[in-house]
């Protein structure tokens, strides 16, 4: 693809994914490459960083015989959910408008 | 390579982190083989396929690298409050075996160093105090030169003159050892001042 994925935008498609629901690692990467093509890599770190900034906690459930780590996300996350999506509406806005002023004409 | 390796690889690539990043780090990839094994496939097929999408250990540890970096710029406390201390104190406890094992051979050597460097000095010092005794006797000479020139301008003119260039002659040999020396004295004070301010890396005042 032409553009690439910010790290801010990454954090907003993972706390939306997680506003759906609590949910685990792998089950967001496959969420994820839905939307945009990235690499299995990619996902850790956004969720350690939502993680460490209390966007979302982690707890562990017993699932065939061994835990499996689920992410929720926290009122904090939903805050910035809130926001971030409100900024990614402004950004689209004002790039349309840039980008699609030469069709029009 | 399979899963085991993999992470063990991770492991490794992480080790400068925190404990708490590489346990975190692991255990989520020990996770994503479980979850990423299709129903029916074989394990280790699994795993080789699961790790050709993940990407080597090297590029998956440089992007958990690089995010925990960037915390700890931006100033994350927890992630500031890791110092790395357990390699300093493995060697601290080093040298204090070593110090222990060398005592026998080292005092004695330490003590004959310490003499060696203290008559050193004394020598330097002793040689750089005659010389200013020596110009101090010129000085001193010159002057009496001076002043006998000066007494002597009644009785004979020209022994007066001749006094009189011999004395300041003498006057100014003695101020040039005497300012020589000074600065001499001073680069050598100087000298063992530095090297211990660099050896002690941080103390001590600059003698300029």
């Amino acid at each position: 693809m032409a553009f690439k994925i910010e790290s801010g935008l990454l954090d907003a498609c993972a706390l939306a994914i997680l506003s759906k629901g609590d949910t685990y690692g792998y089950e967001i990467t496959q969420e994820m490459k839905k939307a945009v093509s990235l690499s299995e890599s990619t996902l850790y770190p956004v969720l350690r960083r939502l993680q460490k900034e209390n966007l979302c906690r982690t707890y562990d459930q017993p699932y065939q015989g061994r835990n499996r780590r689920y992410y929720s996300i926290t009122d904090e996350g939903r805050t910035r959910l809130t926001s971030l999506r409100q900024e990614w509406n402004d950004y689209k806005t004002s790039i349309d408008s840039v980008l699609n002023e030469g069709e029009q004409s | 390579m399979n899963k085991e390796e993999f992470i063990t690889s991770l492991r490794k690539e992480l080790r400068k982190l925190p404990p708490e990043e590489i346990v975190s780090a692991t255990e989520y990839y020990e996770e994503y083989f479980l979850e990423g094994a299709q129903d029916g496939e074989d394990a280790a097929a699994a795993e080789t396929r699961l790790i050709q999408e993940i990407g080597s250990p090297k590029a998956v540890a440089a992007q958990i690298k690089a995010e925990y970096a960037s915390r700890v710029l931006s100033g994350d406390e927890t992630a500031l409050k890791y110092k790395p201390t357990v390699g300093n104190k493995i060697s601290a406890a080093w040298w204090v075996v070593l110090g222990v094992l060398a005592a026998p051979v080292g005092i004695p050597v330490a003590i004959a160093l310490g003499a060696v460097i203290f008559a050193l000095w004394v020598a330097v010092f002793a040689v750089i105090i005659s010389l200013y005794a020596g110009s101090v006797g010129i000085l001193a000479g010159g002057l009496a030169a001076l002043v006998f020139g000066i007494i002597s301008i009644v009785t004979s003119f020209s022994t007066a003159l001749m006094c009189l260039g011999g004395g300041l002659a003498l006057i100014a040999l003695a101020a040039l050892i005497g300012v020589g020396l000074t600065v001499l004295v001073k680069k050598i004070i100087h000298v063992p001042s530095r090297l211990a301010q660099k050896s002690m890396g941080k103390g001590g005042t600059d003698h300029e």
